[in-house]
């Protein structure tokens, strides 16, 4: 398996890690202000701002460590340049996350329009951004083993 | 079995610049060895660019090292 491959398969892991370990955190948050956060804009929006954050820092931590594990276990350094097939290749991957995401966003909404509390709302972008970011892993981790 | 009608001659042309290995053409040309992996299997057509540098290296054209093959649906101007 190329350095490619078992980046975007880390990068899926994490991704699910980090997501489900913090919706666990809001679960238990949720659950100890006895349901009164369903309808609080302020929570869910504090909540959606942390995440960000916290998701750069654990990409980036993991990408160091999955970068020294590489190293230590492939004894080759990664691939130092990105070329015009990685280039496409992450493209094609964007393009697909961008779509999901967009109907995430749609279908958030969706949810607002039809009366749910605004924690579905909230609920749904955050796992719509979930989504798309295995979607776009996957495709370039398809595309790297297919070859193009 | 892949879709690209573009085929080429890299590996002979390797084989006649005495053995040049796929990670001496990448470093030459400017791409991942895997790059050139999935051009010689014909998973991926380059750019023109890189077509051109990849002719430039065995130092001969670009028809020498890729040929079109074109669909059977396709007709002639």
């Amino acid at each position: 398996m190329s350095y490619h491959e078992k980046r975007a398969i880390v990068n899926m892991f994490t991704s699910v890690l980090v997501t489900v370990s913090y919706s666990v955190y809001l679960y238990v948050r949720y659950l100890a202000g006895g349901g009164e956060f369903a309808n609080a804009p302020r929570f869910w929006a504090n909540a959606f701002l942390i995440f960000i954050p916290i998701s750069i820092v654990a990409n980036i931590l993991v990408t160091i460590a999955f970068t020294i594990h590489y190293r230590l276990t492939a004894h080759e350094e990664e691939p130092a340049i990105t070329d015009e097939r990685d280039k496409l290749i992450e493209l094609k991957g964007s393009r697909i996350a961008l779509y999901i995401f967009s109907i995430g966003v749609v279908l958030a909404m969706v949810t607002l329009a039809v009366g749910m509390p605004i924690s579905v709302m909230f609920i749904t972008i955050i796992y719509s951004g979930l989504l798309s970011s295995l979607v776009d892993e996957l495709t370039q981790f398809i595309l790297y083993r297919r070859g193009f | 079995m892949s879709d690209c009608p573009i085929t080429n001659t890299i590996r002979k042309l390797r084989f006649n610049h005495g053995e040049m290995t796929q990670d001496e053409l990448a470093k030459k040309v400017g791409v991942t060895r895997q790059t050139i992996i999935a051009i010689e299997s014909a998973k991926y057509s380059p750019s023109l660019e890189l077509a051109f540098r990849v002719a430039r290296v065995f130092d001969t054209t670009v028809e020498e090292v890729f040929t079109y093959q074109p669909t059977e649906t396709e007709t002639k101007p």
